[in-house]
């Protein structure tokens, strides 16, 4: 997977894949529902790894929101409302 | 410099809030309440006061605008503990401060693995402390690094001084050690009494704080060991303290079961985290980069904090 900025918006399908390429899990445990805490094992220094890694992709989740999100559906929502995707569903596939 | 200090009445702030006034600095002493330092300064006169209580400022969002309105060039955070915490200050900050510095821990680093452990030696915490600091680390050295804001943490070891309770040689901070130690009476060691401990004198901390403030180039985007030049076993430690009393040791050593089932649960905590951590830590690069060295050995500062106690008959 490259580092490039995204051309657009990200699907759900493409967001989940990054997440589970950054957390080195497998992306059939990054479901809308996965907890990055109780079902991904991310603590606070693997939170913050994925936040820098997944800015450096041009991905950005506000710092202000970012500590607020459980799930991998729920950093999505941010992630597309900030990304203008707000049209965007989880569960979508490009 | 016009400098602002977060939980500034704290251990370390008693100190260094002086050191900075001293120093020439215009400083702004933020804290939650109206809580005076633990030992007076008439620096103190020449300090702004501002009263702020973070977690409901920041409960409602203001707390970042509240600290950048206070316009300090720098901002040294005593009492972050959270990477949201940072990541709420930094996002409020940047652009408007020149340096950042925060207060760690050296409990990032986990179980020791060799020593004495340098900054970049192994950083496997445990336990929510020492994660979310490496977390808040993490978070500080990548903002400098991407040209945000400057940020410096400075991770002290066990904090000592006159006016709270030292850590005490069976690896835990109930007072009455040090009253069993003055009267030669036995005290009960962990194990073989092999596992270590590091002290800081809170006037060192505030040292550091102070060299990386005024050496920004060297410090931007770092992170520093506050400890004292030598950490100590718990039979070291035990032993000196017995001496320094003028008494025989009467340490006894317990298997750590044994040691357990004898204590209270929250003294059994604290020295089970003690005891795993066994923290020796290095102070070289404070003094390569910053050319700092502490003044305290950690038998003077618990010995002064210590004298303190007695004073007091034990009482914090």
């Amino acid at each position: 997977m490259s580092d490039r900025q995204p051309a657009g918006p990200m699907t759900f399908e493409e967001f989940r894949g990054v997440v589970a390429h950054e957390l080195a899990v497998e992306e059939r445990l990054v479901v809308e529902g996965a907890s990055f805490e109780d079902d991904l094992f991310a603590d606070s220094i693997r939170l913050v790894e994925l936040l820098l890694r997944l800015s450096q992709r041009g991905i950005t989740i506000p710092m202000e929101e970012a500590w607020s999100v459980r799930t991998v559906g729920e950093a999505y929502k941010v992630y597309a409302r900030h990304a203008g995707a707000s049209g965007a569903k989880p569960g979508a596939s490009r | 410099m016009k400098v602002t200090v977060i939980g500034a009445t704290g251990h370390v702030g008693t100190y260094l809030v002086p050191l900075l006034v001293e120093a020439g600095h215009e400083v702004t002493a933020v804290s939650r309440g109206s809580r005076e330092p633990y030992a007076p300064h008439a620096a103190w006169q020449r300090v702004r006061r501002v009263s702020v209580d973070r977690e409901a400022a920041e409960g409602d969002g203001s707390f970042g605008r509240t600290i950048a309105a206070l316009e300090g060039e720098a901002v040294i955070d005593m009492i972050c503990f959270t990477p949201r915490s940072l990541g709420l200050l930094v996002d409020a900050l940047r652009g408007r401060v020149q340096h950042l510095l925060v207060c760690g821990t050296i409990w990032i680093h986990g179980p020791s693995t060799r020593v004495p452990l340098r900054e970049e030696d192994a950083l496997n915490p445990f336990g929510q402390y020492g994660i979310d600091k490496l977390a808040m680390t993490r978070l500080a050295e990548a903002e400098t690094r991407r040209g945000g804001l400057a940020a410096t943490v400075i991770h002290p070891g066990h904090i000592v001084g006159p006016g709270w309770a030292p850590l005490n040689p069976e690896g835990h901070f109930d007072p009455e050690v040090f009253r069993r130690i003055a009267r030669g009476e036995e005290i009960l060691i962990p194990n073989l009494g092999m596992e270590t401990v590091h002290h800081v004198h809170a006037e060192d901390v505030a040292r550091l704080f102070v060299a990386a403030l005024h050496c920004w180039s060297a410090a931007a985007g770092e992170s520093f060991h506050a400890v004292s030049d030598g950490a100590v076993t718990l039979r070291g430690y035990a032993e000196a303290m017995y001496r320094r009393s003028g008494r025989e040791s009467r340490a006894r050593y317990l298997g750590w079961e044994e040691w357990k089932r004898r204590h209270a649960d929250e003294q059994a905590g604290a020295a089970w985290d003690h005891i795993a951590h066994s923290p020796s830590c290095s102070m070289e690069k404070a003094r390569r980069l910053l050319g700092f060295s502490p003044r305290w050995s950690s038998l003077d500062a618990v010995e002064q904090a210590v004298g303190w106690l007695a004073a007091r008959d034990y009482r914090c």
